[in-house]
């Protein structure tokens, strides 16, 4: 288990300073491909952490969007860089996150501690996910069974995604 | 985009490729109720083998290969199958306690074998629309990037590189 701790740890590393080199970087193209390698880094820390479920569609869905997102950027320099910044706007955020951690610090303390009791809602969803359901994969279980509103907000979420794409694309409008 | 698609190469390679990539999702989908996989995952699976299509053969390619009414009646039908799950589990169970919102009426339907894909009574059926359904949005994301895309904004402080 410690060489697993280690490996998280270092893709961890790695997923921060992709996430920098996307944000910084001048190069739209690049940032694109710092952005998949942050993903495919996720997808193995999900494998690590057993969860091939999570894996198996990150990595589908990574190899989609990185492939749109090649596709979509056609300039190579990010022209809506910033380059001066305003000292006020920056210190309102930074006082108002401050702020924000602060009564959060107050308000969570009233919480049960993280991960007390154990398993709390996982014990019964395992116990249960097979006399219940009747199927041996208890993320199949949880996910379409146990909880199904979910999964239907899920699809919900999608649809409103295609929605704005539509809406958002339509403004440069239709040739042919 | 202006030729209609890429080489022939990347054009062979695709047509052989994109039935198995399907057949693979749909193992994914139907191997559910055992292995990693599910609706989520076949969609996604399935909607990488139509931009397979989309990206080697063009746009118009595509288009007419998978029409977009049929992509449309696919995901509506799907929405429909899902929501049908849901209000169908109003029913009363059969061993008499009442029904609820998405309930799993599993106890109307076939079960087949007790380790098969039908034992888990509706969940084989919700996870086949959300499939389908995943599909069909993003590939219809897909083709709306694709189709409007084309024609850049006349903008003259946009920088035009190609």
């Amino acid at each position: 288990m410690p060489n697993v701790d280690m490996l998280l740890y270092i893709l961890m590393g790695f997923m921060i300073v992709g996430s920098l080199v996307a944000v910084e970087t001048a190069d739209l193209l690049s940032s694109v491909i710092c952005i998949g390698a942050v993903g495919f880094a996720l997808g193995i820390v999900h494998l690590l952490l057993r969860a091939p479920e999570l894996a198996l569609t990150l990595g589908v869905v990574e190899v989609l969007t990185l492939i749109v997102l090649i596709r979509v950027v056609r300039t190579r320099k990010d022209s809506y860089h910033a380059t001066s910044r305003d000292t006020l706007s920056i210190a309102v955020v930074v006082g108002g996150l401050g702020v924000m951690l602060t009564l959060a610090y107050f308000a969570l303390d009233g919480l049960p501690r993280f991960g007390e009791p154990r398993m709390l809602m996982a014990t019964p969803y395992l116990q249960h996910a097979f006399s219940e359901t009747h199927l041996s994969n208890a993320v199949t279980a949880v996910l379409l069974n146990f909880r199904a509103y979910d999964t239907l907000a899920v699809t919900a979420v999608l649809f409103a995604a295609v929605t704005g794409a539509f809406t958002i694309l339509r403004h440069y409008g239709r040739r042919r | 985009m202006k030729a209609p698609g890429m080489s022939l190469m990347v054009k062979t390679v695709s047509r052989l490729a994109t039935a198995f990539v399907l057949v693979f999702g749909f193992y994914v989908l139907v191997s559910s109720h055992k292995m990693p996989g599910g609706g989520f995952a076949f969609g996604v699976i399935a909607a990488l083998a139509m931009m397979l299509v989309l990206l080697a053969f063009g746009r118009n390619v595509a288009v007419t290969f998978i029409p977009r009414t049929a992509v449309a009646v696919a995901a509506v039908v799907a929405v429909i199958g899902l929501l049908a799950v849901g209000f169908l589990g109003y029913l009363p169970a059969m061993d008499g306690s009442g029904g609820a919102f998405l309930r799993n009426f599993g106890d109307y339907l076939p079960s087949g074998s007790p380790d098969g894909m039908l034992a888990g009574g509706t969940v084989w059926i919700m996870d086949f629309c959300i499939g389908v359904l995943l599909g069909a949005y993003i590939f219809a994301m897909l083709t709306a990037l694709s189709m409007f895309h084309s024609r850049r904004r006349q903008d003259p402080t946009e920088p035009r590189e190609e």
